[in-house]
């Protein structure tokens, strides 16, 4: 098509100009249309750019206004949508289909095997595989939940956790609409938000993850004990909570933190260390209803005190990995999901994790725990965070890499902490390299991505090109 | 016992209860279980059946618990993800689990429609919230928009090959030789994405937005102003390049501009000619700049001492 557009330049404006001048244009467009002026508006390109920072926000985006200011951003909202208004073109909007629709449903009568819903696990090896969980597995979570912490109708739940996360999905969205409790929902989580919903709402139990317990210890110190006097129960999950941040938590709040141990594919929780008869480091015993053993590599189950593989077997175990019969029989054995998780049980039947078997290195020919490492190395004062992997060394041997956090205001260099590692573990396990960083990088639920650490790993964030 | 029953009991037996709270909004369990309801005959309507799996890309907002139940209800396996995930992360879950539907906030659109290719039996792109978030640097960013009537392009995938190839030429134009298209996304160099754009339509109008990076932007500030932590800094933002990085040079806004205006000369065989907003559109644009500001309340404006206003006033000097 040929012919002559008109071109605006606003080479010195701001977000708010960013913003108003398409609409601007493309509002006369329509309205000229209809008023039948001579002049139709031509077919127009704008060119803008801005002269200060800015964010353009919708409006249900939380901005912390003076942060913004005093960094110089200069924050502006979109229009709301509403119908027929705006919006991306070849999608449908929610709230159309939504008004457009009758409200009367009668829901389906799902069968015992029937797949609810699938979630991919992070996948701390390979590609994320598809968790197949059934109505019936999230109905037996919630009953396990209920031996726990028993319903009183008037429960209200807030998950910091998201619920496209399994602890989230099972333990507050399900849960809470399972015993007709009333669940508040944080869109965008801030410990200073969450702090004044629960207030604000009643909030008496809540689902969160260590990395969220920290910030409340660190925000409750600094406040008063009186911020969430309605809070009762307390759930962490999705990675453990050091014993020092249970005290720290107490001591703020005048709460046991009860932690659960669970996966993907045990619809969550599957063993709880109770508030009651917590046991330091310990995942707890399992839950009413589910089984869980220790086994050797060739599957004879080990007595208390005795190292091996974690399995699971009970009502909440899925079913498998979806469209992968071949994985599925590896991790599902006679109804025993194998965890991966490398542990032993004590004589009291509580459950302890040493190790993950994926992430063993091998040196050497040695099988070795990153976690000794990592410990050794965050038992250095200055050390916040540590994360170690294997790797290949030029020469084709086998090394160990570990990557560190320093805490704040500190400095140490390799050679310190590799002496540092000499001192206390055998020389095959001192990391042969130390690297160090700002922060680890860390999946939606605090866990450490060591994948993301390792050599050859690429960022499945990027799109690259196809071969044409 | 199905998942889908368990709103509707409630929703019988104490109808007026609070079923959720959000952001200062209450929804009673009896306006719970018709927002689902609605949403499972919406996804009814657009042949969502029984065993289908619909992906669900959303916060915590009520439309994740409408969507989920609507699911449920239907017997629709709903598949939620990571809303921070990106590029081959969801095409990868979106063709495993052969996701019929997707239900996501409006910002996630762009990322959806570049691996709309790699996902055949993705059919509905669902949108809801109004959270989507640009930031603009006077250092990086430049934006070309474009209100043009949709009888200029054949259909929608026309005007994004159209639009996405005049952006492609400009990168090239400006040195960026390994720039590359994927039909309706971004223009990346390495995987990162250098220029992105997105096609909104009002009735028979489209505009095109199209966001590109002249030098590096550096997003710790802005995502400051967001609150998020940095232990998630890194997956917030998508992974971006730009001119500057990708050529070792920063173009001025006038090299981008005669690129921009090169490329789509070369794709659309038009001239551009330098014009102003009419007086009509100059009243709009008045109206559309106090509404995006009065949306949110401005940030206070550093004060000037009294006194040497005064002094200018008096004198009309510095």
């Amino acid at each position: 098509m040929a012919g002559s557009w008109r071109l605006i330049e606003n080479l010195a404006g701001d977000v708010a100009d960013v913003v108003a001048m398409p609409a601007a244009v493309a509002e006369g467009r329509i309205a000229g249309r209809y008023i039948m002026t001579a002049n139709a508006t031509p077919e127009t390109v704008i060119l803008q750019r801005v002269t200060q920072k800015g964010i353009i926000a919708g409006s249900e985006v939380v901005v912390d206004k003076e942060e913004a200011a005093r960094r110089d951003i200069d924050v502006v909202r979109q229009g709301k949508a509403a119908r027929g208004s705006l919006k991306p073109a070849g999608t449908v909007s929610l709230t159309e289909l939504m008004a457009a629709s009758s409200d009367a449903f009668e829901a389906v009568k799902a069968n015992d095997a029937e797949l609810s819903t699938l979630i991919y696990t992070s996948g701390t090896t390979g590609k994320p595989k598809g968790v197949m969980l059934t109505h019936t597995n999230f109905v037996a979570e919630c009953e396990v939940v209920e031996t726990v912490k028993p319903t009183k109708p008037d429960d209200r739940f807030a998950s910091l956790v998201p619920y496209f996360h399994v602890f989230g999905l099972a333990d507050a969205c399900v849960l809470a609409m399972y015993r007709g409790n009333t669940a508040v929902l944080i869109p965008q989580y801030h410990p200073r938000t969450f702090l004044k919903v629960a207030h604000d709402t009643g909030v008496n139990i809540i689902m969160a993850i260590p990395s969220q317990y920290h910030h409340l210890i660190l925000i409750g110190k600094r406040r008063s004990r009186e911020e969430l006097p309605t809070l009762e129960f307390c759930f962490s999950g999705a990675a453990p909570l050091p014993p020092r941040a249970v005290e720290a938590f107490r001591e703020v709040y005048g709460i046991m933190v009860t932690q659960g141990f669970g996966m993907t594919e045990t619809t969550s929780a599957a063993s709880v260390n109770p508030a009651e008869k917590q046991k330091v480091g310990s995942i707890g015993v399992p839950c009413p209803g589910v089984e869980m053993k220790i086994f050797d590599d060739d599957g004879v189950e080990q007595p208390p005190g005795r190292h091996g593989e974690i399995a699971i077997k009970g009502p909440i175990v899925t079913s498998g990995y979806y469209n992968l019969p071949e994985e599925t029989a590896l991790a599902l054995e006679n109804g025993w999901l194998r965890t991966g998780d490398i542990g032993y049980r004590d004589d009291d039947g509580y459950f302890f994790i040493t190790d993950r078997k994926k992430d063993i290195i091998i040196k050497g020919g040695y099988n070795i725990s990153p976690r000794e490492i990592e410990d050794t190395l965050t038992s250095h004062d200055k050390i916040k965070e540590a994360a170690v992997v294997g790797f290949q060394k030029k020469d084709g041997e086998d090394g160990i890499r570990a990557y560190c956090v320093v805490e704040e205001g500190q400095s140490v260099s390799a050679e310190e902490l590799m002496h540092f590692c000499r001192k206390s573990l055998s020389s095959q396990k001192t990391p042969d390299d130390i690297r160090f960083m700002g922060a680890l990088p860390r999946s939606a639920t605090g866990k450490v991505l060591r994948k993301e650490l390792r050599e050859g790993y690429s960022d499945p964030r990027l799109i690259t090109r196809e071969h044409e | 016992m199905s998942l889908g029953m368990l709103v509707e009991r409630w929703a019988r037996e104490r109808p007026k209860d609070p079923a959720l709270i959000c952001e200062g909004r209450t929804i009673s369990f009896g306006d719970l279980d018709k927002s689902i309801n609605r949403v499972a005959n919406g996804f009814q309507s657009l042949g969502i059946v029984r065993g289908d799996r619909v992906a669900i890309m959303l916060p915590n907002i009520p439309e994740f618990v409408y969507t989920f139940y609507a699911c449920q209800k239907l017997g629709a396996v709903a598949v939620p993800f990571n809303t921070m995930y990106k590029g081959r992360e969801i095409s990868h879950i979106l063709r495993d689990a052969g996701a019929k539907a997707i239900v996501c906030l409006t910002n996630s659109v762009q990322l959806i429609n570049e691996v709309r290719s790699e996902t055949p039996d993705l059919e509905h792109v669902i949108t809801t919230g109004e959270r989507t978030l640009t930031f603009a640097d006077p250092e990086s960013t430049v934006f070309v928009q474009a209100i043009l009537g949709k009888s200029v392009f054949a259909d929608l995938d026309d005007a994004y090959r159209t639009i996405g190839h005049a952006m492609l030429d400009a990168m090239v134009g400006l040195g960026v030789t390994n720039a590359w298209y994927r039909h309706r996304g971004s223009v990346r160099a390495e995987g990162h994405k250098l220029a992105g754009s997105l096609i909104s339509e009002i009735e028979d109008v489209y505009i095109v937005n199209v966001l590109c990076f002249r030098g590096s932007i550096d997003p710790t500030d802005f995502l400051y102003a967001l609150s998020v932590p940095p232990e998630v800094k890194d997956k917030a933002v998508e992974p971006l390049t730009s001119i500057e990085e990708q050529t070792g040079t920063k173009p001025s806004v006038e090299e981008v501009r005669d690129a921009v205006v090169a490329g789509l000369k070369k794709q659309l065989g038009v001239e551009l000619n330098a014009g102003q907003l009419t007086r009509e559109e100059r009243f709009g644009y008045t109206k559309q700049r106090s509404l995006a500001h009065r949306r949110t309340k401005p940030p206070a404006a550093p004060r000037e001492p009294l006194w040497p206003r005064i002094k200018r006033l008096f004198t009309g000097k510095k």
